[in-house]
This record gives structure tokens, C-alpha cells and sequence, in this order.
């Protein structure tokens, strides 16, 4: 299974996305905790 | 007898009174319900489980009753097909070949038009669909099936496809494009051309059972549950999406609405069938055109990452067909749960030729390609016993002698081992050799003997149930 743990920067809470948000430039990650939102593009550390 | 949700959970509460377990307390949408089937399972209890009193997200009492488990019980489905449990499998892939044209019903015939919602009438938040587990994002429609007709053929697709419920008319769905609605749905978009869908939710068992078989796109799934149910499906036209787009007339349920053609927003992550979540993707969604559903309707959710038979039979019917035709001594096949009822097979044949169990497992494991490992066993191992099954492993199977290895074959997108969109899948040969003089005799007592032995003439029943139970037995 392709994924990416990502943090919430709002609740900081710990989630994971699939890395195509990582790649596409209007996508953005939904958080499950508190329903914040934000992108993740280009911010894949090598 | 009507074919619908309501009328077989009569007809089985009249049969099987301790079978339907109503709870009329409250319970949260969010986990409770999951964590009261959790605990049933561990106990490999599977009633028909109906929630009359569920508090949706929003903290409100639903006007809907919420009914779970009604496929997970491999025992149930069996009686109602009329099949032995062990032959369930193969049974039901037999009668999946069968077709019953639906056919169409007036409004006034349809309870699913009994209240009907547009615009701003409509509210999904007010369904007591569930939040399943940790880090689900929100309520999920996890037991509908997503129609849709293909462009050229006309023929209705109906597929199971989750759904997450974002807002009173927004759905967003995971439609990989894999799947024969994905396919539908890109040559939409292609001409960039939103698709007309609906989600219908809540049905017969058999009806689930008969549009969850895998059929060609030309084929209507429609057709393939009413010869499951031994009737024509009763089909009715859509309150916005056209005369020409037909629903279940007897769903609990029926939400209509667009695809938006080559729009995307973030969808999961959620609990599957693997019991492992998947990751948030980015997906299409769902607005929201009509809600209609029965008076007095209920809500029907799956319990996906538990206990259910809807991927296992597929599995063992499609691969019992295949092998059978390589190796006709094939004598049954079962989709454990403990291989998420979908990644591994065991099979079991009557050996007569050396080397056909290995055949038997190149078939078995290119039957589908969720299947991921087979296990081929001698008739007297009984597959449905892991303990029995893990047993022959032990003591028949040699690592180098009898593995069967296919690299490079389409993965499981939900298998969290998979290394990429190729895995590997594995068959393991655990049967003897044909000569049974070329091998050891398993341990038994002289049958006369067993069954002379009554073990209550010993240790009265009552004193044996006072005998602690070993869980390392
Ligand atoms: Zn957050």
C-alpha cells in the first residue's frame, strides 16, 4: 500500500495520504480529526 | 414474498427469533456501533444486528433505523440459499450465471418513492450512517451500491464502492479506475461529461449477493441479482437523473446525482477490508440531486474490516470454476476470514495425479487478482478447521519442494505489504504423494472404538462445562 504519514499542522495529529498529494499541485490533504485543510506539494522530503 | 430489506428481516425474525438482535438503546454513529460488532465477532457471534436508536455525528437522534451484519453470517446465508455452508461458495457462483430481466414499476408501485427529497430538502447528515474506526474522516456509506449505465451498451454497472459522507448533499467516493464504474466514469469524463449515478442502499441479501458477483461490463448486474433472488428485480425511473436511469424499486434507500466529470477533493482514509486503513486519496465526488426512500426506512451499512461473505464466495466460486477445469478432482475451496476473505485460498482436492496440486494452485491463484496465497490440502484434511489446515502445512509442505511462485503479477492496492503495483503470490503444495505407502499414517483410534466412547458416560456434562476452556490448546 502506497502512503505518506502526514501531520495535521492545526491538531497536529497524525495521518496518511496516498503520495499522489505530494504531486499534484491543487491537491490538498483533509485532516480526520478536526477537518482542516492543506497541501502537502512538493513537500515530500527525499 | 417482497424482495426487500424489511421483508426478509421479518420473515427470519419469525424464523430465527434468536438470529435478529434489535437494541433499541442509544448508540453513537461514531465507533459504538463498530466497537458492539467488535466485540460480537471476537465471540463469532453474527446476528443480524438492528439499531433503532443511533445518534448520527451531527448528535442527533436519527429517524432511521441502522441494520449491520446481515452478511456476515456464512451459516445464515447458507440456509437461505438452501446449500450446505461448506458448498456456499461454489453454490452461489453456480446460480450467479443465472439472469432474471428486471422489470419496471410505476412511482406509486415503488416504496422507495414513498418520501422523496431535492434541492435543499435534501440532508445526509441526518442518515445514521457510521463513522467505523480511528481515523475515519466522517460517516461512510459502506453497503451501497453505486449504479451507473455504460455509455454504449446502455447495460446498468452496480458496484459496492465506499462513500463518505461530506455535507447534507456532497458524497465522495473511491472509484478506482480499475473498476468497471471507474472505467464508465473515465469515458465520461473524457468528453467531460459529468456521470449520472445513484447510490441504492439497503436490500434483500440475495439481491446484495447477486449484484456483488463480478460480470462482464455488457452484463447487467440487475439481471444477475434477480437470478440469485429467483425474480426479476423491480426497477422504477429516477426522480432527476431521466425515465432512462432505472433504481431498485424496493431499496431502502435511493441517492441520486453527478460524478463531477475531472474534479477531485481529498477522500479517506478508511477502514477496509483488510483490516488495515487505507490512505486518503484524491477522488471524485458525488452532488447530490434526490434522496428518496421508503417511510419507515432503514439504513444499511457493512461492516468492512469484519467478518462478512460477500468477497470470500466470489473468491471460492471463481476459483473452485477454474481449477476445476484443469484438475476435476478438486472437491471444495475456502476464502478464509483470517486472509481478509479474499488472499487466501485454501483448496482441496482428491489427488490422483502427482503434480496436479500444483496445478491446482497456478489456477487457484490466477482466479483473481486479490488472491494472493493458496494452499492445496488431501480430502482428509478438513479446510474449514485452521487448526487441521495449519497442521497438514506442518507436517507435508517442504519450502523447496513444493512452492509455487508467481513474481510479478498485479497486487492488492489495499495489501499493506505490497511493494509496488506488482506483488507476488504463492501456492503452497501440503498434500501427500499420490502412493500412500510413500508416506507416514496419521494418528487415529480404531473407529469402533470412537464410536463406542461417549465421553458424558465419563464426565457428566455438567462437570465438563466446569472444565476451564484452553485458548493454547
Ligand atoms: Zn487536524
Amino acid at each position: 500500500m502506497n502512503l505518506v504519514y502526514v501531520n495535521c499542522p492545526r491538531c497536529e495529529e497524525t495521518f496518511y495520504v496516498d503520495p499522489e498529494f505530494f504531486e499534484v499541485p491543487d491537491a490538498y490533504c483533509h485532516c480526520p480529526y478536526c477537518a482542516h485543510e492543506f497541501s502537502v506539494y512538493r513537500q515530500r522530503s527525499a | 414474498m417482497s424482495a426487500d430489506l424489511q421483508s426478509f428481516l421479518a420473515f427470519w425474525e419469525e424464523r430465527h427469533p434468536e438470529d435478529v438482535v434489535r437494541i433499541a438503546q442509544p448508540v453513537q454513529a461514531r465507533y459504538q456501533v463498530t466497537a458492539l460488532a467488535t466485540k460480537l465477532e471476537r465471540e463469532k457471534r453474527f446476528p443480524i444486528l438492528v439499531f433503532e436508536n443511533v445518534r448520527t455525528e451531527a448528535g442527533e437522534p436519527s429517524a432511521f433505523p441502522l441494520v449491520t451484519y446481515l452478511m456476515s453470517s456464512r451459516r445464515r446465508l447458507a440456509e437461505l440459499m438452501q446449500a450446505p455452508a461448506e458448498r456456499l461458495g461454489i453454490i452461489t457462483y453456480e446460480r450467479s450465471h443465472q439472469r432474471r430481466q428486471p422489470v419496471v414499476v410505476k412511482r406509486a408501485q415503488a416504496p422507495v418513492k414513498e418520501v422523496v427529497a431535492r434541492g435543499d430538502e435534501i440532508d445526509l447528515t441526518k442518515l445514521p450512517a457510521l463513522v467505523h474506526h480511528d481515523m475515519d474522516p466522517g460517516p461512510y456509506i459502506s453497503g451501497g451500491f453505486l449504479t451507473c449505465y455504460h455509455p454504449e451498451y446502455g447495460t446498468d454497472n452496480s458496484a459496492l464502492h465506499r462513500g463518505w459522507i461530506h455535507g447534507p448533499r456532497e458524497i465522495r467516493v473511491l472509484l478506482e479506475a480499475s473498476t468497471h464504474n471507474g472505467h464508465i466514469f473515465a469515458l465520461h469524463e473524457r468528453r467531460r461529461e459529468d456521470l449520472r449515478v445513484a447510490y441504492w442502499v439497503g436490500a434483500h441479501p440475495l439481491v446484495i449477493l447477486g449484484c456483488e458477483t463480478r460480470i462482464p461490463l455488457t452484463d447487467s448486474h440487475f439481471a444477475a441479482a434477480g437470478g440469485m433472488l429467483g425474480q426479476p428485480l423491480r426497477l422504477v425511473p429516477s426522480e432527476t437523473l431521466g425515465d432512462d436511469f432505472l433504481v431498485p424499486a424496493d431499496a431502502e434507500f435511493v441517492i441520486e446525482g453527478h460524478l463531477m466529470a475531472g474534479k477531485r477533493r481529498p477522500e479517506g482514509p478508511f477502514g477496509e477490508y483488510t483490516r488495515y486503513s487505507g490512505p486518503q486519496r484524491w477522488n471524485p465526488y458525488l452532488e447530490v440531486t434526490a434522496v428518496t426512500h421508503r417511510a419507515g426506512a432503514h439504513w444499511y451499512d457493512l461492516m468492512v474490516g469484519h467478518s462478512h461473505c460477500l468477497g470470500s464466495l466470489t473468491r471460492e466460486g471463481a476459483a473452485y470454476e477454474k481449477v476445476r477445469r484443469a484438475v476435476p478432482t478438486i472437491t471444495n475451496v475456502y476464502a478464509p476470514m483470517s486472509g481478509c476473505g479474499q488472499f487466501h485460498l485454501y483448496l482441496q482436492i482428491d489427488k490422483l495425479v502427482e503434480g496436479s496440486s500444483k496445478i491446482a494452485l497456478v489456477e487457484a491463484l490466477t482466479s483473481h487478482h486479490l488472491v494472493k496465497h493458496a494452499w492445496v490440502f488431501d480430502t482428509d484434511v478438513d479446510i474449514f478447521d485452521e487448526q487441521q489446515v495449519m497442521q497438514a502445512f506442518a507436517t507435508r509442505f517442504q519450502g523447496d519442494r513444493d512452492i509455487v511462485v508467481l513474481p510479478g503479477l498485479p497486487a492488492p492496492t489495499l495489501d499493506p505489504s505490497r511493494p509496488s503495483e506488482l506483488g507476488t503470490k504463492t501456492g503452497f503444495d501440503c498434500t501427500k504423494p499420490v502412493d500412500p505407502r510413500r508416506f507416514a499414517r496419521k494418528l487415529s483410534v480404531p473407529q469402533d472404538v470412537m464410536e463406542k466412547i461417549d465421553l458424558e458416560n465419563f464426565i457428566p456434562r455438567d462437570r465438563l462445562t466446569n472444565i476451564p476452556y484452553e485458548r493454547y490448546g
